[in-house]
């Protein structure tokens, strides 16, 4: 088995880690977990092994094991065996990404056990008597909100590296123009029933151009709330 | 606004059912005005549900602290109070005056601030006509200067005139003197903002102002006069209206945003209640729940898709040979059983036939220091006899037994009539603030009698839940 990576948690995120360690091919299986809208999955999708085929699923309490691994489909009178994003994942040496991995069910959590296994162990055999061996490149990146103490103290285990996200990415305020940077950076940083997230000023810089700031607040955070969003940064400005 | 000299004492009422959803729009963000970012975040207290304030809007810059109404009409004094963040200074200078006069300068340096930047302070039409009522108070008692300080606070806001009113009836000195001063100061502000080319007019300026006005009115004998010393711990703006009536009693339960709540904590003197320690017992299951029992052992449904073919037979039927996993109608059940719930083991009997469905049922009570939560119910088998029996006759552990609650699965359903207690059966505003926010926090629903809970656990009270709330939220 690879030598474990502990990281620990730090604040600010070292995104710069987080990136270095999604380009390692070293790096096999991630969790990165974190409050919403901190771009966990948007790291997963976008760091190191750009213009690659990256599988991608979410988990639910009602995802099926089958909905995974793979599973049969009668066409045209016969039953055709079609890979899930587990079983195509390793077999192409993709970036295989879950979301919400706490949310799944225990069968599909049972699936994670294989797969997140070193590469040298790990392996699914399919109801079609075919093992299917992880190819070179084969990466499990799993994101969610909760920490990991929710799995199974054999699967936390199977994780290379565990990361907590605490703040979006530096480029992600970069994205928005100046006079909302600096309102979305404060507003982040404030108590759950107050914070706005990088999302939602995303979308409010959208909306803007076509309907304007004020109506762009409304649409965005309701109108309550976006009036107040709004008034604060008329007189931030003034 | 800026340092007190003395704290008032607060109290915090009650608030109808689900205030958060309610008052969360209304939070407003004064760390988005300040010039320079600040780590700690200002703590917002609903001024709706505190006795104790003589006016609705309050800010104090020292404490990061900010007391606005979170209600729709509360918007105009939010903007006002984020005016105080943005211009007014952190800390209250030391004036050889009434502080009132100051207080009342300032008040007018931000509205006309807030009206030059085109955000004017326009009251809403009830809170217009108390201010009015205390314009027209403060006339009847011939306490002039506290009229014509209110009128000057008004400035730049559209309650300037209705305050303002009442004083053409009285005697033409004092007309004269507020009429001059009012436009004095409305003068003297806008052009000390223009000679900086800025919304509002310096401190300094402003200073000067007020030092001036205090003067006239000295001159005029009205700060002795008319009392304005009984004014002198005014908490919160001249220029606010009066705090609101509160909203009514909702569930028994106090609710409470988290700054109020962070406040009472502050503001209590002494008295702390610390809950009950509770065991967890999972009390004998013999029984096996009937009525349910067919759907709760059903585990699979049929499926078009899957690895495993189960039912071949389907196949020319509807396709559906595969078979994929039943989510189960689940839920929480916790039982209050303490002496105040006059609960017997019949009825306790009853609502754990009838929450088959429900994946767990739990009932707790307590006595002296410590308290039992019983497991008699999970899945699909039921505790019987003696099991049934409280624990005790108090409640003790509530917030331990909600914060169990609170952890097992959706819904969570909590039949109690509401009241609280810790150790020796004692109650305390605290521990109910945080039973209440575990409440909110793990979505529960608290229903006060038995026959609710059962009515609940019926098909048709699920369905008449799930369409409130979606109600609710539209």
């Amino acid at each position: 088995m690879a030598e474990k990576k502990v990281v620990e948690p730090r604040r600010p995120t070292d995104w710069a880690l987080v990136e270095e360690l999604l380009s390692s091919e070293e790096m096999r299986t991630m969790f990165l977990y974190g409050d919403p809208s901190l771009g966990k999955t948007y790291a997963a999708y976008h760091f190191g092994r750009t213009g690659e085929e990256i599988y991608a699923i979410t988990l639910t309490e009602d995802t099926p094991a089958a909905e995974l691994r793979g599973h049969y489909v009668p066409v045209e009178g016969e039953l055709v065996w079609r890979d899930g994003p587990f079983t195509a994942a390793m077999r192409n040496g993709s970036r295989l990404v879950i979301n919400e991995v706490t949310h799944g069910p225990p069968e599909a959590q049972s699936l994670l056990y294989p797969v997140l296994e070193s590469i040298e162990t790990a392996r699914l055999t399919l109801p079609t008597n075919e093992t299917v061996r992880p190819a070179p490149g084969f990466q499990v990146i799993c994101t969610d909100n909760l920490t990991p103490d929710e799995l199974p103290d054999a699967l936390q285990d199977r994780f290379d590296c565990t990361i907590e996200v605490t703040e979006p990415h530096p480029n992600a305020f970069d994205k928005l123009p100046a006079d909302l940077r600096q309102a979305a950076r404060r507003s982040f940083a404030l108590e759950s029933a107050r914070r706005v997230s990088i999302r939602r000023w995303l979308a409010i810089d959208r909306l803007r151009g076509k309907i304007g700031l004020r109506k762009a607040c409304h649409a965005v955070l309701g109108p309550a709330r976006g009036d107040q969003i709004m008034d604060a940064l008329n007189l931030g400005k003034a | 606004m800026g340092k007190r000299p003395k704290r008032r004492r607060v109290r915090i009422r009650k608030q109808s059912a689900y205030p958060t959803h309610r008052t969360q729009q209304h939070l407003p963000y004064p760390e988005l005005v300040e010039s320079e970012p600040n780590d700690t975040p200002y703590r917002i207290l609903d001024s709706n549900h505190i006795d104790g304030l003589i006016s609705n809007g309050l800010t104090n810059k020292q404490d990061r602290q900010l007391i606005v109404p979170l209600d729709q009409n509360g918007h105009v004094v939010s903007n006002h109070e984020l005016a105080h963040v943005k211009w007014s200074p952190e800390i209250w200078p030391k004036v050889r005056y009434h502080p009132n006069i100051f207080l009342a300068v300032e008040d007018a340096r931000v509205n006309l601030g807030l009206e030059r930047i085109g955000m004017p302070m326009q009251v809403p039409p009830s809170d217009r006509v108390e201010i009015a009522k205390l314009a027209f108070q403060d006339f009847q008692r011939g306490d002039y200067g506290m009229l014509i300080l209110r009128g000057i606070a008004s400035l730049g806001t559209d309650v300037e005139e209705a305050i303002f009113e009442p004083l053409a009836q009285a005697d033409p000195i004092i007309r004269e003197l507020g009429n001059d001063l009012r436009e004095s100061v409305r003068t003297r502000l806008e052009r000390a903002a223009d000679r900086i080319e800025k919304p509002v007019a310096s401190d300094r300026a402003t200073g000067k102002i007020a030092k001036d006005v205090a003067k006239r009115l000295e001159s005029y004998g009205l700060i002795e006069k008319c009392g304005l010393t009984s004014v002198a711990e005014a908490d919160g703006c001249l220029v606010c209206g009066p705090p609101g009536e509160g909203c009514g009693d909702g569930d028994g339960v106090l609710t409470i945003d988290d700054g109020a709540r962070a406040h009472t904590r502050r503001e209590r003197s002494g008295g702390d209640v610390d809950p009950g320690t509770m065991k967890i017992v999972m009390a004998p299951t013999p029984q096996r729940i009937l009525g349910n029992q067919r759907a709760l052992e059903r585990k699979w449904r049929p499926a078009a898709e899957g690895s495993v073919v189960t039912a071949v037979h389907r196949m020319p039927i509807d396709g559906a040979i595969f078979r994929r996993p039943i989510r189960h109608r689940g839920g929480t059940i916790l039982i209050d059983t303490s002496g105040s719930m006059r609960l017997s083991s019949e009825e306790i009997d009853r609502l754990v036939r009838v929450a088959g469905g429900a994946t767990m049922v739990a009932m707790y009570s307590g006595d002296g220091d410590e308290g039992e939560l019983r497991i008699i119910a999970k899945d699909g088998r039921r505790a019987v006899g003696m099991h049934l029996d409280p624990y005790g006759q108090g409640n003790i552990v509530d917030l331990p037994a909600l914060e169990w609650l609170a952890e097992q699965a959706m819904p969570r359903i909590w039949v109690s009539d509401g009241s609280v207690s810790g150790c020796g059966d004692r109650g305390s505003k605290e521990l109910r603030l945080a039973c209440a926010d575990v409440k909110r926090r793990g979505q529960i629903e608290r229903l006060g009698k038995v026959d609710d809970a059962i009515a609940r656990m019926s098909r048709r009270g699920r369905r008449a839940a799930r369409v409130d709330r979606t109600k609710k939220k539209s």
